[in-house]
């Protein structure tokens, strides 16, 4: 019998993000994390071969950021034997590699919490996935924890999307989730569980962001440093603003350029400026996550030098060009109007490419997410905007970890998994 | 000179009756106007001496000359050396504005019961963890105790059910709405 006391004990979350695994039991106050990545040992030299352990090398895999830097060096072809398994949160079905890193991810994840509690009958473990993994992604993490099941205690395995995550961790029953990552941006309506007919999936993100920011880089004459992409990001956190409206922000920057012209040092010895001409495009790099449909963002495009077009990932249809404010409104129409109101009361914004901030004595101009979302949603429904609280969450990065073990520790265990609800736990042959 | 606290990114240390505040300013990307923006803010702390303690990276942006004028100090700190990245590059001057013997008294004064009441708290804070750490071994002493008798008398189901739902679960959860919605799902 697994007792409430049990289950405060030994209930295990993992939250598979795209760039981090974050994980870890209900007992501690942050996760763990480590990156989504796994290194193949394939073309090592012998001498290396030697200093491997047996178990390690006959896995072919390691993972951990510790572990997989230890053997970077020794691997020849980096490129090729490291493999990031998820893009936009979803693993290919046929890509075995992918499967390969989780695996050993998910086997990781375990191993770093040993249990020696005589009364320990195995852990609760709630995987939390992108809202937009199929269902085949379902069924290989159940298989993997089957697998696992037999080199841990595992009692009982469910699954849950990361924005109903992030609604439990908030405590907010009736919501909007708008989940900005780095490849896309979800907007996932949510009353008392995820309402999938209302997921809308934007093809824009931080990456995008990234690659205007590329080049404007050019432009400027710093081609070198665009083309590295620890360089862009460093100068697009530095620079990027979100405008508040980008026509009057720009009509600012250019009758001003010398109140907006600024220098990043990104090195000793290297030190970007972005000049007076160049002042008013720093308001592209944040506006393009909340809404590219602009002439000036529209000219990189035309020019083939950003794109910007929608994907499909399973069954969902990722939009390229649909602003965020358009997105949360479509996402409202597909929920049934009785509950309208309700779910529109809070739209609450969690991931990395909602964290933008406003240089002091720019706020005539620039605005953070939250304002930026509140403006845009003013000028597209005024009514929704006047009932509508827009927030930011209060721990991006720990958010979907914390509801994953909510909802493990929550979940009644007479609950058995539902292809159909997708909700339950399944329970591991042994 | 001796450590004599912190507070937000600024060190505190007594020089005999100068007190030396030591602004903490370090960061991966280094902007010129918030150097300065710090420099103001430690001269209007309204220390004897200031200092601005900066990784090697800053120095590009560093003006000898308005340190030098205004009498503000520089370190330059290196981690990577150790404890022997520690360099004072610039030394700071007094600032004029001198503490009078009477102003010296009230400080002490008041620093004392600062200093006792943070002590108190520091105590009770204590007295509080230790206590609830024994409660809680109390707690799990009495449960073991509770299971092994509940085995025994092999109550009926509905029973342990209640005795299991009177457990309040940890630290915030048992107030998340979420809770109670999913319990009720079967």
């Amino acid at each position: 019998m697994i007792s409430d006391a049990y289950r405060l004990k030994y209930t295990f979350g993992v939250d598979f993000g795209t760039s981090y695994v974050k994980y870890g039991p209900i007992t501690l106050n942050e996760p763990k994390m480590v990156q989504t990545r796994g290194l193949f040992l394939r073309d090592l030299p012998e001498s290396v071969k030697m200093r491997i352990p047996p178990d390690v090398l006959a896995r072919g895999l390691v993972v951990g950021d510790e572990e997989v830097r230890k053997y970077l060096s020794s691997v020849r072809d980096v490129q090729r034997n490291l493999k990031y398994p998820l893009k936009d949160g979803v693993a290919r079905r046929d890509d075995e590699e992918a499967w390969r890193v989780l695996k050993e991810l998910a086997r990781y994840t375990l191993a770093q919490f040993p249990v020696s509690d005589p009364e320990f009958a195995g852990w609760l473990v709630a995987v939390a996935l992108s809202a937009l993994a199929p269902d085949y992604m379902y069924k290989a993490i159940f298989d993997i924890y089957d697998e696992l099941a037999n080199e841990f205690k595992i009692y009982a395995v469910t699954i849950l999307p990361q924005p109903l995550a992030v609604a439990i961790a908030e405590n907010a029953v009736n919501c909007v989730i708008v989940e900005g990552g780095h490849g896309n941006i979800q907007v996932a309506p949510i009353s008392f569980a995820l309402i999938r007919e209302g997921l809308v999936a934007l093809n824009r993100g931080g990456a995008e962001a990234n690659a205007i920011t590329r080049e404007i880089l050019k432009d400027i004459g710093y081609s070198d440093i665009a083309r590295e992409e620890y360089a862009v990001e460093m100068v697009k956190r530095a620079v990027g603003l979100v405008p508040r409206r980008l026509k009057e922000a720009i009509r600012a920057a250019k009758s001003d350029p010398d109140r907006f012209v600024t220098k990043v040092r990104l090195s000793p010895v290297v030190e970007v400026e972005i000049p007076r001409e160049y002042a008013w495009t720093r308001f592209l790099i944040g506006e393009i996550v909340f809404d590219p449909n602009h002439e000036e963002i529209k000219s990189y495009i035309e020019q083939s030098r950003l794109r910007i077009e929608n994907a499909v990932i399973g069954d969902v249809t990722l939009y390229g060009e649909m602003d965020v404010a358009s997105a949360i409104i479509t996402s409202l129409r597909n929920v049934s109007v009785e509950i309208q109101e309700r779910v529109a009361s809070q739209i609450i914004l969690s991931g990395g490419a909602f964290s933008w901030r406003v240089p002091p004595g720019m706020e005539d101009v620039a605005a953070d997410s939250v304002t930026r979302v509140k403006i845009a949603l003013e000028e597209k429904s005024p009514a929704l905007a006047s009932k509508v609280e827009v927030r930011l969450v209060s721990e991006p990065q720990y958010s979907v970890w914390r509801g994953a073990v909510i909802y493990g520790y929550a979940l009644p265990l007479s609950l058995e998994w539902s292809d159909t609800t997708r909700e339950g736990w399944r329970f591991p042959r042994r | 000179m001796k450590y004599a606290g912190e507070g937000g990114e600024v060190l505190w240390f007594e020089e005999g009756l100068n007190r030396v505040a030591v602004g903490i300013y370090f960061a991966d990307l280094y902007e010129e106007a918030e150097l300065y923006k710090r420099v103001g803010a430690l001269m209007g702390l309204g220390a004897s001496k200031v200092f601005l303690a900066v990784l090697p990276d800053a120095l590009a942006f560093v003006d000898p000359r308005y340190f030098k004028a205004n009498g503000v100090g520089l370190v330059v700190v290196d981690p990577a050396k150790g404890v022997d990245g520690v360099e004072v590059k610039i030394f700071a001057r007094a600032r004029p504005a001198a503490v009078e013997p009477l102003k010296i008294d009230a400080v002490k004064a008041a620093l004392h019961e600062y200093l006792a009441s943070e002590l108190k708290r520091v105590e009770e804070s204590l007295f509080e963890k230790v206590k609830r750490y024994v409660d809680q071994r109390i707690e799990e002493v009495k449960r073991a105790l509770q299971a092994v008798e509940e085995a025994k008398r092999a109550a009926p189901p509905v029973q342990r059910a209640a005795a299991e739902s009177a457990q309040e679960p940890r630290g915030g959860i048992g107030e998340n709405e979420w809770v109670k919605i999913l319990r009720s799902k079967r």
